[in-house]
């Protein structure tokens, strides 16, 4: 669902919790939210119009992860429905910053914060290179 | 207007990669400013300068005397 933050295009994506996701202690392992966070971040692409596969694809460009930080501050578990907020917080030709809550469908709880810090480059090379004007001004920077 | 060019982008630069110290020659990778941070010093500079950078002209900025040779080459061909 495509909404708005601070001004800026919001999409809610969301999440199933797979059994798969979860540990040995019930809850999903704090690797799993690095997932969920790439795929917000997909769909927020893709509900703003720009498809990612096609992204890479025709232009020779990629976006890794530079920073990650997360802030977990309750767990979930196996069959929760989740709701994924992704946002652009900070677009530059350097770098574009998203920015994510994650909540408990069920009762709307809080249970991680990220940012998410990407860069651009060339493939295969890996040069890095300027962030294309048009994603940027697509994701409201 | 030289001297005081080289010593703004000194600054850009120092402010924007948290470095106190730009030496006018010394490799930026050596300062511990990586092709990244590279990129955000550049629009600093397109910002300040109101001048654009090309894609192909990036790899080039490695020191601050080629950030200023090549801010000096744009301003130029901006006053015509």
């Amino acid at each position: 669902m495509l909404g708005t933050r601070d001004g800026r295009p919001a999409y809610t994506h969301a999440v199933r919790v797979a059994y798969v996701d979860t540990d040995a202690a019930g809850v999903v392992h704090h690797s799993q939210y690095f997932r969920y966070l790439e795929q917000g971040r997909v769909e927020l692409m893709r509900a703003v119009g720009v498809d990612y596969l096609t992204f890479e694809r025709t232009r020779g460009l990629a976006l890794p992860v530079v920073e990650a930080r997360l802030r977990y501050r309750a767990p979930a578990r196996f069959d929760d429905l989740l709701a994924l907020e992704t946002w652009l917080t900070e677009g530059s030709r350097a770098k574009l910053v998203f920015a994510s809550v994650l909540r408990r469908a069920a009762d709307d709880a809080v249970l991680h914060e990220a940012s998410v810090t990407l860069a651009c480059v060339t493939m295969p090379a890996g040069t890095i290179c300027s962030v294309p004007t048009d994603l940027r001004e697509r994701l409201g920077a | 207007m030289s001297a005081e060019l080289k010593e703004s982008l000194r600054r850009i630069v120092a402010d924007v990669s948290e470095v106190d110290e730009i030496p006018d020659d010394t490799d930026f990778r050596e300062l511990g400013i990586d092709s990244m941070m590279g990129i955000e010093i550049v629009a600093e500079i397109e910002r300040t300068y109101k001048i654009s950078v090309p894609e192909s002209e990036l790899k080039n900025m490695t020191s601050l005397t080629r950030v200023y040779e090549l801010v000096q080459t744009h301003l130029a061909a901006a006053a015509g």
